[in-house]
């Protein structure tokens, strides 16, 4: 391979590198002594990174002001303030009152009340205290529930830190023909063999509980959820090092399985429901996806097509008809076997419609993880830092505060889709320049230049109402200059984007969002917002002609 | 009643409690971890001590009603950061006509009595490479502190509204002028 680019190998020390190109990355610093030497100075300066943090921020940024609360307090007050029962309301007080009440009511047989209170906290004690007890019965009670039903195979759904696949119970477990699936079943069937764990069937309590009893060492831990009971099991013997399986109180049928190994893969198992089709063998995964559990992958990528540039960019194409391409935290990257759309903190209705709109394209995995925090989604950059008397004066010279903080307001809202489509254009380059596009078919070439055009027409429209805006606004009678860019289109599109940049930042600056540089003279900042301004609407229209120059 | 049946609810009823408790363990727990980095990583948006520490606090009690209500959270510390610097700059955006703060690190890192056991020399170094991080653009700073706070790329993305690849970028650019600053030193 040619040499990583910077970004690649910090990615790769950063372990965020896709899975391949971490190998490639590898095997080319072995190689290559002057990527190994760039590494290791972009090392040092991680280190001295490190170290900043320790000797000076931690040491010398202010201690907080005052003692941290109690934080349980505050818990208390929250638990207070949710919807909860009463102290009288809950069933344990109840329950208590109701087993004190009954020697009262029934005084002739105190005697055998006094041994039955005893006796159940004798139980109590038991349960509360060793949860081994509590483990082996819960699943033998779960093994009594499942002897009882009516035996079928089912469906379960498994997940590992790579991929996803669907199966059935039993030893004929695979579900489709599809050669990878087959290969991950059996990866995972080999992992479970090793660990002393069912695979036949091995979200059940007997499974589990198989495993659990022939463990020298083990610690148990039985917790109650909203509607399920889970048994989580830590030892150090054996290749399993912790497995957890959850079972509904409702019947103790087992619901999910989590298993870690020791060699830091794991495995979730869920079970379906009866009537659910088989999934598609590529569903969202964890966002650490490609980067391990090589051996379930290797050997695939050569018996599969490898998705295409072209492919990519239909990816990119369906995800531009719902504007997902502009602001979303939505990633795209394509390797040897699949093309990845990942995102991080989309909202659920926006996640269906990304996977509706990618369903009908092959070779595709989508990646959703984490939902969104409460209090919305991520803002981006919301004005923080005021530069003072600089803005106080501009203020003046724009007619006052309140007339100042309304355009602030709304030049601030424009120039974050500005600068995604400024982001878009660029991602369109990055990812099809001149020798990946001319193994574009003609169709797909036609695709790529119509997203060119229409993020270039956005761009257009938003930098000319910005500029419409601004001039009366800071009195400006500057006339443009600027004489635009020109080609080859890909330093062409970065000198874009730098220039969207530029204006971005002006603008920050500007209306108080941002602290100014050093390079930036704060007298002459109107000035140079609008010059940038104006020099952005002569590079996007300088842009455009070349984007149409090349479709002739 | 059956003592067996008694037996079995109580149980139930005291894994309930337990599970409770758990949580607020937990996140007390990671209040205690991480309090302090969050109040300085707020302090760096640019919020004042005092609103950066009840900053800090508010949003460990916003992960506590979070999980309250069952919702899963994959990573607490990422959620932490992400809440914490949008916490941060919704306060800031409300005074947006105060000054924000500022530490005057460089004054401290100058001063022999703070630093006693430092040589000039290494005084200088930590000066230089404060500058260069306060000359980082802000999106480069703040990739970086989070970096420096344990945050994977998606999660920086998450919690600065941009993907994981310009985080990437950013990053990238972060390093390398830290880089030069370092290698100017000789």
């Amino acid at each position: 391979m040619p040499h990583p680019s910077e970004e690649q190998l910090l990615r790769y020390s950063d372990g965020e590198l896709p899975g391949r190109n971490t190998s490639q990355v590898d095997s080319h610093l072995k190689a290559c002594w002057q990527c190994r030497t760039n590494l290791e100075e972009m090392e040092e300066t991680v280190g001295s990174s490190v170290r900043y943090r320790t000797n000076v921020l931690q040491r010398h940024l202010p201690a907080p002001p005052a003692p941290w609360t109690d934080i349980y307090r505050s818990f208390a007050e929250i638990d207070a303030a949710l919807p909860q029962p009463g102290f009288t309301d809950r069933p344990l007080v109840q329950l208590v009152m109701r087993v004190l009440a009954w020697p009262v009511h029934n005084p002739r047989k105190w005697v055998p009340a006094a041994v039955a209170a005893l006796l159940l906290w004798g139980l109590f004690y038991r349960y509360r205290i060793t949860p081994s007890v509590q483990a082996s019965e819960l699943l033998h009670k779960a093994m009594i529930a499942s002897d009882i039903r009516p035996v079928k195979p089912h469906l379960l759904r498994i997940r590992t830190k790579a991929s996803s696949v669907t199966r059935r119970t039993g030893p004929d477990q695979a579900l489709t023909a599809n050669l990878q699936d087959r290969e991950t079943l059996n990866s995972l069937k080999t992992l479970f063999h090793n660990a002393n764990y069912n695979w036949d069937d091995p979200l059940s309590a007997r499974a589990y509980s198989a495993w659990r009893d022939q463990l020298s060492a083990k610690h148990d831990q039985v917790t109650e959820e909203r509607d399920s009971y889970r048994i989580r099991t830590e030892t150090e013997s054996g290749d399993l090092l912790e497995a957890s399986l959850q079972l509904s109180t409702q019947d103790l049928e087992p619901k999910e399985g989590r298993f870690a190994f020791r060699n830091s893969d794991w495995v979730e198992i869920t079970a379906m429901p009866e009537e659910s089709e088989p999934v598609a063998s590529v569903i969202p995964a964890a966002p650490e996806a490609r980067a391990t559990l090589p051996k379930l992958s290797t050997g695939i990528a050569a018996s599969l097509p490898a998705p295409t540039a072209g492919d990519e960019l239909r990816v990119l194409a369906a995800l531009h008809e719902l504007g997902a391409d502009l602001g979303d935290p939505v990633e795209v990257s394509r390797d040897d076997r699949e093309i990845v759309v990942s995102g991080v903190g989309i909202a659920p209705e926006r996640r269906q419609a990304i996977q509706q709109a990618l369903g009908s394209l092959a070779n595709v995995a989508v990646r959703f993880t984490e939902s969104a925090p409460a209090g919305g989604s991520p803002q981006p950059v919301a004005p923080e830092t005021a530069a003072g008397s600089d803005i106080s004066r501009i203020a003046e010279q724009m007619g006052g505060r309140a007339h100042f903080e309304e355009l602030a307001a709304q030049v601030l809202d424009r120039s974050e889709p500005l600068m995604a489509r400024a982001y878009a254009l660029r991602r369109l380059e990055e990812k099809f320049p001149a020798t990946v596009e001319a193994q574009l078919g003609t169709e797909d070439l036609a695709t790529l230049r119509r997203l060119q055009r229409e993020h270039t027409a956005a761009l257009l429209q938003q930098t000319r109402e910005l500029e419409q805006t601004l001039k009366p606004a800071l009195k400006s009678t500057l006339v443009g200059q600027a004489s635009g860019l020109s080609g080859p289109l890909q330093p062409a599109t970065e000198e874009l984007f730098q220039s969207a940049r530029r204006v971005e930042k002006l603008l920050a600056v500007v209306f108080g969002a941002a602290p100014p540089d050093d390079a930036m003279h704060t007298t002459q900042l109107p000035a140079q917002l609008i010059s940038a301004v104006t020099e952005l609407r002569a590079n996007v229209e300088a842009y455009d002609h070349l984007l149409a120059k090349t479709e002739r | 009643m059956s003592s067996y049946s008694l037996g079995k609810e109580l149980a139930g009823m005291a894994q309930r409690d337990r599970a409770a408790m758990t949580l607020q363990d937990q996140v007390a727990q990671l209040f205690l971890e991480a309090r302090d980095d969050v109040y300085r990583y707020l302090l760096s948006l640019g919020l004042h001590p005092p609103q950066a520490q009840e900053a800090a606090q508010e949003v460990f009690l916003r992960l506590y009603v979070t999980l309250r209500k069952g919702e899963d959270i994959l990573n607490p510390r990422g959620w932490i950061f992400r809440v914490a610097h949008n916490l941060g700059l919704k306060i800031r955006a409300k005074q947006a006509t105060q000054a924000p703060f500022d530490a005057e690190l460089e004054l401290k890192l100058r001063s022999t009595e703070l630093n006693p056991e430092q040589s000039l020399l290494e005084r200088e170094q930590n000066v230089r490479f404060h500058q260069a991080v306060q000359g980082l653009s802000e999106q480069q700073r703040r990739c970086l502190l989070l970096r420096l706070e344990g945050l994977r790329y998606p999660e920086i993305g998450s919690a600065l509204g941009i993907s994981a690849s310009a985080v990437g970028e950013f990053l990238r650019r972060a390093i390398a002028r830290l880089k030069k600053v370092k290698n100017e030193e000789g």
